[in-house]
C-alpha cells in the first residue's frame, strides 16, 4: 500500500514529465531495504506500463513525432542493452554512488528550468494556433 | 530563457533539417547507455537536448522521449531480468500505481502551473542524492 502510493505519487509527478522513477529508487533502497540494481531494474519494468498510458495520452494530444521516435529508439535499443549489461558488472555501491551524483544533477536543473506549464501566457509557445499546422492532420487540441 | 524565431508557420521539429538521422540515433545510444545504467534517466537527458539543441516544442519533446524511453526501458528491463535483478512483487506493485499516476499527471500537466510543486520535488530529489552519496560514509 505504502509502496503504491509512492509509486502513484511519483507517477503523478512523471507525467508531469519530470521524472517520477528518480524519487522511486532511492524510496526502494532506503524504504524498501531493496538492492541497487534490483530497485533499478523493478523501476525499468514497472516503468513500462506507466510508459504506455503517458505516450499513448500524449500521442492523441499530437505531441509525439513518429519519425524521431523511429531514429530515437533505434539507438535507444542499443544503449538500453549495453548501459543495462554495464549495471550487473559494477558492485551496488558504485551504481549508487553514480546514480546519486546523477539524481543531484537532475535535481538542480529541475529546480531552475522551467516547465511549458510555468511559461505563462501565449508568448513563447505563440498560443494554440500553431499546433494545428503540424503534420498529419494533427489535431486542433494544443495539447 | 531562449527565443525559438521562426516557429509559426512552419512545421516543428521536421523544418530542422541540419540534424541528420545520425544525431538522432546517437542521441538514442546515449539514452539508452543513462536509462539502462541508472534505470532512470533517459528522459531527463533527451528533453532538455530536444528542446534546446535540436528545437523540438516542449510538449512535442516530452511525448517523443516517452514513446522512445519505451522500448528503451523494455529492453534494459530484459537484461536486469536475465540477471535475476527485478523484484516481480515490488514491480506489479510499482507499476500499478505508477500507470494510474502518470495518467492523472499527463491530464494535470495541460491544466496546472506546476512551479512550486517542481521545486518541492527538485529539492527532495537532491535531499535523495545526498543521502544515496552519503550511504556508503554513514554507514
Amino acid at each position: 500500500m505504502l509502496l503504491a502510493l509512492t509509486a502513484a505519487i511519483t507517477g503523478v509527478i512523471s507525467g508531469m514529465a519530470i521524472g517520477g522513477g528518480a524519487l522511486l529508487v532511492p524510496a526502494l533502497v532506503f524504504l524498501f531495504g531493496a538492492r541497487q540494481q534490483v530497485a533499478q531494474g523493478v523501476v525499468l519494468l514497472a516503468f513500462i506500463p506507466t510508459a504506455l498510458v503517458a505516450a499513448v495520452t500524449h500521442y492523441v494530444q499530437g505531441n509525439v513525432d513518429l519519425r524521431r521516435v523511429w531514429q530515437l529508439a533505434g539507438g535507444g535499443l542499443i544503449g538500453g542493452a549495453v548501459g543495462a549489461t554495464l549495471a550487473t558488472m559494477v558492485s551496488p555501491g558504485v551504481l549508487r554512488n553514480v546514480f546519486g551524483a546523477y539524481l543531484l544533477a537532475v535535481a538542480v536543473y529541475s529546480f531552475f528550468s522551467r516547465p511549458p506549464g510555468e511559461r505563462g501566457g501565449g508568448g513563447e509557445r505563440g498560443g494554440g494556433g500553431e499546433r494545428g499546422g503540424g503534420g498529419g492532420g494533427g489535431s486542433a487540441q494544443p495539447g | 530563457m531562449r527565443v525559438k524565431p521562426g516557429r509559426t508557420g512552419v512545421q516543428r521539429g521536421r523544418s530542422r533539417g541540419e540534424w541528420g538521422v545520425a544525431t538522432f540515433i546517437a542521441l538514442g545510444v546515449v539514452t539508452g547507455l543513462v536509462n539502462g545504467f541508472l534505470g532512470i534517466g533517459g528522459g531527463s537527458f533527451l528533453v532538455p537536448i530536444l528542446v534546446f539543441l535540436i528545437g523540438l516544442d516542449e510538449h512535442l519533446a516530452h511525448g517523443t522521449t516517452l514513446a522512445v524511453i519505451l522500448p528503451t526501458s523494455a529492453i534494459s528491463a530484459l537484461i536486469y531480468s536475465t540477471h535475476r535483478l527485478v523484484d516481480y512483487d515490488l514491480a506489479w506493485k510499482a507499476a500499478i500505481g505508477g500507470a494510474v499516476g502518470a495518467f492523472a499527471g499527463a491530464l494535470l500537466m495541460e491544466h496546472i502551473a506546476p512551479g512550486l510543486l517542481r521545486r518541492v520535488f527538485a529539492a527532495f530529489l537532491a535531499l535523495a542524492a545526498l543521502r544515496m552519496l552519503l550511504a556508503g560514509v554513514l554507514r
